[in-house]
């Protein structure tokens, strides 16, 4: 055809074939792909170029898209070289109509490159979940192996403290007191890292039901009443009425006893704690507001990675799983968790929930 | 009232043993495998058996389907004592007939089993030899 076309030197491949699948023009960037003849393609149907993979995907997709649409675009398609190599190329297609009838122009990028690099991406991903699973797997393994001897520790101190067992003195008393402290905190870290392990290999089953949101902040207040009094805290609650969320009640539980304890934490004495309930479209929005010092805006998505916490105030006690453990089980009931604060004014962490149907 | 303990670990064996000695002050028998509490318990003749699950060789399931054949042990209370307290564990010691299963760890867990064994104590009636 027309030699020293512009087309024939793009860096791209370029053909045109009608509406019957016939092939009226190539350049030679294909032509030299393919390793074919301009005389073997041009007049030749286009499903010669085509795997036979691609001869059905083209006659369900791309054809009838170029016909409805007059175009299609970004689409993979391989053609096969003349040695009986499929090559991977994006396609994009335009329908012109003529006098001549319709001419479907067609521009080709090879994705060769490409490819390889999403295989290598998609390697690295997978590799990526078998570690992150693995990881899962020795935590749970691991706290698993380590109630048994702390099972023995409890018990021994328990047996030693117990009258019965015989008289004690005070440095004995106060040494068995600070054994049972520290065992009762480890029993803490192991049962945060074995429910860590657990949300994040996904093995979190949530068993969700309309869980009314009433009982739920009772519930919660009804336990963590005591410690609310003993740190000098006022406690208020705004709710809008026979609000119900689908949930798991024992993980939405945890969710708030979580936050609310950490609202507790944080806040200094004759500070107050406010738990606001409100339906919005068709979430719950559930607000665990303190009066505590708040959070530096550049820590208010790190407190949600596993094994942050706030260094300030010296206070700690966790691992700072809680957060991390929060929300992931809040996304495992399709709900989320968000934290607002301003340093000095406080903070507000939102639980989000999907609202029963009415 | 008469305790068998069984718990691979001598160690937690042993602690639990002691505990509910000096507490309680019940009769206990401490065994190491569910074999060793299997030859045990026809003897014995407990009120009350506490089993660790995860155990080498015939486990603490199979051990209390084991125990259960015996007439005299059929109805009495079985506990399960494991570090692994999954939902699946929990379903088949149920299935099997465990009244209880109590988490290893902690001093909850301990009290728990404490209070269980004295409330056995005061609702079964106590077999006199």
């Amino acid at each position: 055809m027309n030699a020293g076309r512009v087309v024939d030197g793009a860096p791209c491949g370029y053909f045109v074939f009608d509406d019957q699948g016939h092939v009226l023009d190539v350049n030679d960037t294909l032509l030299a792909w393919l390793a074919a003849e301009r005389a073997q393609v041009v007049g030749a149907h286009i499903d010669l170029m085509l795997p036979p993979a691609g001869r059905v995907f083209h006659q369900t997709h791309f054809f009838p898209l170029l016909r409805l649409n007059g175009r299609a675009d970004e689409m993979f398609i391989a053609l096969r070289t003349r040695s009986g190599q499929d090559l991977p190329f994006l396609a994009s297609a335009a329908r012109r109509e003529t006098p001549d009838g319709a001419r479907n122009e067609c521009v080709l990028l090879p994705m060769k490159e490409r490819r390889r690099h999403e295989a290598e991406i998609l390697a690295a991903r997978r590799a990526a979940d078998v570690a992150n699973e693995a990881k899962s797997r020795f935590l749970s393994m691991m706290s698993h192996d380590l109630r048994t001897p702390l099972q023995t520790i409890v018990a021994t101190t328990k047996a030693l403290s117990h009258p019965r067992h015989g008289p004690l003195n005070d440095v004995q008393r106060s040494d068995l007191a600070r054994i049972e402290r520290a065992s009762g905190e480890l029993l803490r870290l192991l049962t945060d890292i074995l429910e860590f392990s657990r949300a994040g290999s996904g093995r979190v089953q949530p068993n969700i039901e309309d869980v009314g949101v009433d009982t739920a902040l009772d519930r919660a207040e009804s336990l963590l009443r005591p410690q609310i009094d003993e740190a000098g805290l006022a406690y208020e609650r705004h709710e809008q009425a026979s609000l119900r969320v689908r949930a798991d009640s024992d993980r939405l539980q945890q969710i708030l006893l979580n936050l609310m304890t950490n609202a507790i934490k944080y806040t200094p004495r004759g500070g107050c704690i406010s738990v606001a309930a409100a339906q919005v479209d068709r979430e719950v929005l559930l607000h665990i507001s303190d009066t505590g010092p708040g959070i530096p805006a550049g820590q208010l998505d790190t407190i949600f990675e596993p094994f942050v916490q706030l260094d300030a105030h010296g206070l700690q006690g966790g691992v700072g799983l809680g957060l991390a453990i929060s929300r992931e089980l809040a996304r495992a009931m399709e709900g989320d968790i968000v934290a607002h604060s301003r340093p000095g004014d406080g903070s507000t962490f939102t639980l989000a929930l999907r609202a029963s149907a009415p | 009232m008469r305790v068998l303990i069984v718990d691979d670990d001598h160690d937690a064996a042993d602690s639990l043993a002691a505990l509910v000695r000096v507490v309680l002050d019940y009769d206990v028998c401490v065994r190491y495998s569910g074999e060793s509490a299997i030859a045990a318990a026809g003897d014995y003749r407990p009120d009350a058996v506490v089993l660790d699950i995860n155990m080498p060789g015939v486990d603490g399931l199979q051990t209390a389907r084991i125990l259960k054949r015996d007439r005299r042990l059929a109805r009495k209370p079985f506990i399960a004592h494991t570090a692994a307290d999954s939902a699946f564990v929990r379903s088949v010691a149920s299935r099997i007939g465990f009244r209880e299963v109590v988490p290893k760890g902690g001093e909850a867990a301990v009290s728990d089993l404490i209070d269980m064994l004295s409330d056995i104590e005061h609702s079964e009636p106590m077999e006199h030899r």
